[in-house]
C-alpha cells in the first residue's frame, strides 16, 4: 500500500469513529446515553416499521393466494 | 310464445375471487400511513423526553393521570372485543352483529368523554399546549388519537345505520373494523408510553 493510500485510509478510519467518542452527530444534542439510545431506537423503528408492514401484508396475501390456489386444484 | 326445454346451465364467474376486498386493501393502506404518522410522533416524543434535562414531567407541570387513564384503556379494549363479537356474529347473521356492535359504539364514546373530561381536568393543573413540551406533545399525540377514535366511531355510525336497514355489505363491514381494530390497538402503546 502506497503512502498516499494509506494516509487516506487512516484519516477515513478517524472520521469514521471520530464522532461516536465526540458524540458530534450532526442531529444529536446531547451526548448523554439515554439521548443516544433513543436515537438508535427511534431509527430502528422507522426504518423497519414500513418494511415489516408491508413485509407482513404480502406474506399474508402470498399465503392466502397458495391456500385458493390449493381448494380451487381440489 | 314457445317456452325453451333446454336444460338449466350454471354460469360460474371466471374470474378468480381476490384475496382482499377493495374497501379492506384501502382500508389497509390508509391505515399503514396512519402507522408512519403515529411513529414519527412517538419517536420525536421519546427523543424529547430522552435529552430533557432533568425529571419528566418537568417542574411544575402535572403527571398525567395514569390510574383514571388505566380504566379508560379497559373501557376501549372492550370495544374492541364487542365489535369482534359483532363481527363473528354477522358471520352468522346480520341482524344479530346489532346488539354488540352498539356496545362497542358505547363503549367507544365513553372513552372519548372520559378523555375529555381528562382534559379539563389537566388544564386546570396548568397543563395547556403553550405550558411546556410535555403539554404540546401531550395534547398533540392524544388529540390525534381521539380524533380518530371520533372518526372511527362516525364510520361505525354509519355501518350501524346501514345494518339496521339491512345494506350493510361485508366488506364495508370489515373495512371499518380494520380502522377500529387500529385505533383500539394503537391506544395502550400511547398510554405507555405518554403517561408512563
Amino acid at each position: 500500500m502506497s503512502r498516499f493510500a494509506l494516509a487516506i485510509t487512516c484519516l477515513l478510519l478517524c472520521a469514521a469513529l471520530s464522532p461516536d467518542a465526540a458524540s458530534a452527530c450532526s442531529v444529536c444534542y446531547g451526548g448523554a446515553e439515554e439521548s443516544r439510545k433513543a436515537f438508535l431506537f427511534t431509527t430502528v423503528l422507522l426504518s423497519l416499521l414500513p418494511v415489516g408492514m408491508i413485509g407482513t401484508f404480502a406474506w399474508w396475501v402470498w399465503r392466502h393466494a397458495r391456500d385458493a390456489d390449493a381448494s380451487n386444484d381440489r | 310464445m314457445a317456452r325453451s326445454t333446454a336444460p338449466l346451465r350454471v354460469i360460474t364467474d371466471p374470474r378468480p375471487r381476490p384475496v382482499l376486498p377493495s374497501a379492506v386493501l384501502a382500508m389497509l393502506i390508509f391505515v399503514s400511513t396512519e402507522v408512519m404518522l403515529f411513529a414519527g410522533l412517538i419517536s420525536a416524543f421519546l427523543i424529547l423526553r430522552a435529552t430533557a434535562a432533568g425529571a419528566w414531567p418537568p417542574a411544575g407541570q402535572p403527571r398525567l393521570p395514569f390510574g383514571e387513564t388505566a380504566f379508560n384503556t379497559l373501557a376501549l379494549i372492550a370495544s374492541g372485543f364487542m365489535l369482534w363479537r359483532a363481527r363473528h356474529a354477522f358471520a352468522e347473521s346480520p341482524a344479530r352483529a346489532q346488539r354488540p356492535l352498539t356496545i362497542a359504539m358505547a363503549l367507544g364514546a365513553f372513552f372519548v368523554l372520559f378523555q375529555g373530561y381528562e382534559w379539563v381536568m389537566m388544564i386546570g393543573q396548568g397543563l395547556t399546549l403553550q405550558s411546556s413540551n410535555h403539554g404540546s406533545f401531550f395534547y398533540l399525540i392524544v388529540g390525534l388519537h381521539a380524533l380518530h377514535v371520533v372518526a372511527g366511531l362516525s364510520v361505525l355510525s354509519w355501518a350501524w345505520w346501514r345494518l339496521r336497514g339491512g345494506f350493510l355489505a361485508g366488506s364495508s363491514f370489515a373495512a371499518a373494523q380494520v380502522f377500529w381494530f387500529f385505533v383500539v390497538g394503537l391506544w395502550p402503546i400511547l398510554y405507555l408510553l405518554v403517561y408512563s
